[in-house]
């Protein structure tokens, strides 16, 4: 790039920005439609790429890219790389020969080009049978979460602090202290990926080095050889500046991302606030640097992190660069999953400027954490409330203790509509009960007792295999005690295991119950046998979709008051109360939450019919929300109320998902409504709010064809996105809920 | 039924609502709903939270309010002693006695002031203004928060004129107070707004049956709102635009 002026930090954000999208439109036509996180993987060169179909780190299925020339060493006959020695070797391999991306105007370098789960076919080790569970999982169409990985949180400042070199320096250290069979094969794993790190690193230095050689902007080059200079460094040593730290901890991310699509980040605004406080005291380091530096990280990166919120003693923790965290968001308007806390002692500026970006740039970011109700809650599983207040949001809806607490956070889901179908089938078939809702409400229970079940079960064979199919050698390497002990974070390696367990498809659930009780038991419009034929024909026949509209057309879910509500709230409490009504046999400690994430596509193609008028294979409804059109008015309060009634309280999250009338302005007045509304949502109980304040205008038409806005951002779960990067069922759910608000 | 076809004659609906009942697509849709006042109030309530986080409250709107005098009143009187704040939208046209029963459970009144001319009033509203200004000065000689406000339509009221004569009649109100002392904590409690004109209505009166009047008029622009709110200002009256 020739000189004609200096460019500025936000210039240079603009084109890093521009340079994303790029990015973006090559992968959605070489890889289609993704209903995820936005991962800032890049395709490798067209020469060298294979596209294939996998299941992602969250488990749903998904397209990728590979590069078609890099063979992994299996050491199993299955063709699959199963235990630490082999995913160590191998992605150390897959790191080696993973060209190197520095981007000139970047501050930092680094960008990935691979997923190492696409490589690792078959992704379970077919060793370990779990036959034994198929046919209740199946039956009730559970996500077990056998297999699942990462989704908790590392602590960065292990990291920070000792350097690669320091970690390799402990990883042989505790070599000579734990010498068993497991330690010794976790060791060689974890070793494998720090040099595998620092081999990538160093490539980066040199090429930056090379790329300045010939680079004629001096201001490019300067900052090509900076580049060069300070990843030379962090080859070994740990970060000394704000910049050095945002260096490393993009080269972790992307690592994560790497290797099994991490994406937690944790409390940035708290783990880089030495190097920020140092760097500014002695005026080495001015806000706008700060503010580019976030930038180039998270336009590479756009993992899951908090701002704000309390210390252990209950403290607020809000500082100056929790705001430069919000602000390298709003300048650079990409998916980055910001989390804004909201409680009793949290600055509430923060949470002020947060809605104000909501309004200016209308992306659905960031999002707001109760942080007081889930630490609240964490408390409830027998924790001290200082454990609970350690908990950092770092994913679609989940916290965990950073570096101290493995978690499946989102990976296991209980369908609850399946299981109401497993319940009103099994009800149907006893010729020795009359069929009504009582009965079905009893028969409800009974299974969704036993879908918990099946659940812990198969968390018990996960724990008890996992650290030999695929172990965590990313996230042990910045976790308290996997070195230490020798052991991956999946087998004891950290110090709390508090396992996730969604609820997912309230709504549907709560409006079936009602509809059946309304029109079949009370008004007598439809015999239980006609529902059944009528649910099995998916509303065929003559009368088929009169009857349908008639099922649907009751007070719903959310409506207030409404024998829909009651029953979300005794479906909510029952899902909680056999969650936590005992520990996985082994003993893990289970902690409920209602969020269906993605999934709600997925689980929805699982079900046939509903009595709420759902149709076959229809997407479930969305985590707690009702579903869209629950009231005439769509008011924002009776939604908050809903929501905050059925949270299940133990620390785990049932996000609220809203969006806001496009009409609203920002001024004053509309801001501070907005912030009541989140607010109260969380002093009634509420734990996650993800809102949308959105261009109606932009959403419909890029409905109608995702070229005519490219760049168009939204919060569509727990997750945000570009829009026209979902799929068009997903980007359906996103239209429906913004239609409803009208 | 005609031909085979529902045929809805609005004339002589009965409201009876078996033709809601049976439409299960909802393309026929009861709006509104017969309720006691303590099932209003239990609604209310749900959101109560809300009123305090907000430092809001409940607010009676049109239709108008004190045309429910007695169901309005006993809402109200629960209302406060449930420790809500409590306001009513109100036009003003109607004798004073409605609203004065009303005050002692009404911490703010809302009030219409659309035109001073009577004749331009009666032409825009159907009714001449004479009660409406009555009851505005007999409201400013009581102590009661009072929010004026001005609905701005292009062609019937957002002139220079128009605006000064309603903001200056405001003016009159505020010292009419001021000489019967009734402030309190040294304010005078009237407040005034200009309601920028929007067009949300419509959907309701193509679902109603009934000819939107409005739809050939296009909303005030931001700048001339912000020039009304100047005229205002020149006669002694801060004007907030909403």
């Amino acid at each position: 790039m020739p000189q004609t002026r200096e460019l500025t930090y936000r210039e240079r954000i603009e084109m890093l920005r521009a340079t994303k999208m790029r990015h973006t439109e090559e992968k959605w036509h070489a890889l289609g439609s993704m209903d995820m996180d936005d991962l800032p993987i890049m395709l490798p060169p067209p020469e060298s790429r294979k596209i294939i179909r996998i299941v992602s780190g969250s488990g749903l299925s998904m397209t990728d890219a590979m590069f078609k020339e890099f063979i992994p060493r299996s050491t199993h006959p299955s063709g699959g790389i199963f235990g630490a020695r082999a995913c160590g070797e191998n992605i150390r391999a897959l790191m080696d020969v993973h060209p190197p991306y520095v981007d000139p105007l970047s501050s930092l370098a680094g960008g990935y080009m691979a997923h190492f789960l696409s490589y690792r076919q078959p992704a379970w080790n077919p060793d370990f049978d779990y036959s034994h569970l198929h046919e209740e999982q199946n039956r009730y169409k559970l996500h077990p979460g056998i297999g699942a990985v990462q989704h908790f949180c590392q602590d960065m400042t292990i990291g920070l602090t000792l350097g690669w070199g320091g970690i390799l320096g402990k990883i042989q250290h505790y070599r000579t202290v734990n010498t068993g069979e497991e330690a010794e094969e976790l060791y060689d794993g974890l070793e494998h990926m720090v040099r595998g790190f620092q081999n990538w690193i160093g490539r980066h230095a040199v090429a930056a080095w090379e790329m300045a050689e010939h680079e004629e902007n001096p201001q490019l080059r300067q900052n090509l050889l900076e580049i060069a200079d300070i990843n030379g460094r962090l080859v070994n040593h740990p970060p000394k500046t704000f910049r050095e730290a945002c260096q490393w901890m993009l080269w972790y991310q992307l690592a994560g991302k790497m290797y099994n699509m991490g994406g937690s980040l944790g409390r940035i605004d708290q783990f880089l606030f030495p190097f920020y406080e140092q760097e500014t005291k002695r005026g080495a380091l001015t806000d706008e640097e700060a503010i580019f530096h976030l930038a180039c990280h998270f336009v590479m990166d756009t993992s899951y992190t908090q701002l704000g919120g309390p210390d252990a003693s209950g403290n607020d923790t809000t500082n100056a660069l929790s705001y430069l965290v919000l602000e390298a968001a709003h300048r650079l308007r990409v998916p980055v999953n910001v989390g804004v806390s909201v409680g009793k002692n949290v600055d509430p500026n923060l949470l002020r400027r947060g809605v104000e970006m909501l309004f200016e740039d209308k992306t659905g970011i960031p999002k707001f954490l109760g942080v007081d109700r889930t630490s609240e809650g964490f408390a409830r599983n027998g924790y001290p409330i200082e454990l609970g207040r350690q908990r950092a949001y770092s994913g679609c809806h989940w916290c965990a203790i950073p570096g101290r607490e493995y978690t499946v956070n989102d990976c296991v889901k209980v369908n609850l509509a399946a299981v109401f179908d497993v319940a009103l089938r099994d009800m149907m078939s006893d010729t020795n009960v009359e069929p009504c809702t009582d009965e079905l409400w009893h028969r409800y229970e009974k299974h969704l007792r036993r879908s918990v079940e099946v659940i812990a079960e198969s968390l018990d064979f996960h724990m008890d295999h996992m650290y030999r199919v695929f172990p965590e050698l990313h996230l042990d390497l910045l976790c308290h005690g996997p070195i230490e002990k020798g052991r991956d974070a999946s087998h004891g390696g950290v110090e709390f295991y508090n396992l996730c367990v969604d609820g997912a498809g309230l709504a549907t659930v709560a409006d079936s119950f009602a509809a059946v009780e309304q029109r079949v038991d009370d008004e007598k419009h439809l015999t239980w046998n006609q529902l059944i034929q009528l649910l099995d024909t998916n509303w065929a026949g003559k009368d088929g979709e009169r009857d349908r509209l008639m099922m649907r057309s009751i007070a719903r879910y959310g409506s207030g008051g409404s024998r829909a509500d009651s029953y979300g709230l005794a479906i909510a409490n029952a899902f909680t109360r056999f969650v936590k009504e005992k520990p996985t046999p082994h003993g893990f400690n289970m902690i409920p939450g209602i969020f269906s994430w993605a999934a709600t596509i997925a689980m929805g193609k699982d079900v046939g019919a509903t009595p709420n008028g759902r149709r076959a294979q229809e997407p479930i409804s969305h985590g707690p929300n009702p579903d869209p059109g629950f009231r005439k008015d769509a008011a924002p309060t009776a939604l908050a109320v809903t929501v905050a009634s059925v949270q299940p309280g133990y620390g785990n999250t049932a996000p609220m998902q809203i969006e806001l009338d496009p009409g609203l302005s920002k001024n004053h007045d509309d801001v501070g409504k907005v912030v009541d509304l989140i607010r109260t949502h969380f002093d009634l109980g509420g734990t996650q709010i993800n809102m949308n304040i959105i261009d109606k205008r932009a959403i419909l038409e890029a409905h109608q064809d995702p070229s005519r806005h490219p760049d168009l951002v939204v919060r569509v779960t727990g997750f945000s996105a570009y829009f026209a990067s979902l799929s068009p069922e997903m980007r359906q759910i996103v239209v429906n809920r913004i239609i409803a608000e009208e | 039924m005609h031909d085979g076809l529902h045929v809805f004659l609005r004339e002589r609906c009965l409201v009876s609502v078996t033709c809601v009942e049976t439409c299960y697509s909802q393309a026929l849709q009861l709006n509104g709903r017969l309720m006691t006042v303590e099932q209003v109030l239990e609604e209310v309530l749900r959101d109560r939270a809300f009123y305090e986080n907000s430092g809001g409250g409940v607010t009676l709107s049109g239709g108008e309010p004190s045309l429910s005098g007695d169901f309005v009143k006993r809402f109200l009187e629960q209302c406060k002693e449930k420790g809500l704040h409590t306001a009513i939208e109100t036009c003003g046209e109607y004798p004073w006695a409605f609203l004065e029963v009303l005050l002692p459970v009404t911490d703010l009144i809302m009030m219409d002031l659309k035109q001073m001319a009577p004749d331009k009033h009666e032409t825009a509203t159907g009714r001449s203004n004479d009660r409406i200004l009555a009851n505005a000065r007999r409201l400013a000689l009581t102590n009661k928060p009072i929010l004026f406000r001005t609905p701005v339509v292009p062609t019937v009221n957002d002139s220079d004129e128009e605006v000064g004569q309603i903001a200056s009649f405001v003016r009159e109100l505020i010292e009419l107070r001021e000489k019967n002392g009734n402030t309190r904590g040294g304010t005078t409690n009237i407040t005034y707004e200009l309601l920028t004109f929007h067009k949300l209505a419509s959907d309701k009166y193509t679902s109603l049956g009934v000819k939107y009047e409005a739809s050939t008029i296009d909303p005030p622009t931001s700048e001339r709102m912000s020039e009304l709110a100047d005229v205002a200002r020149r006669c002694g009256i801060e004007a907030r635009i909403r």
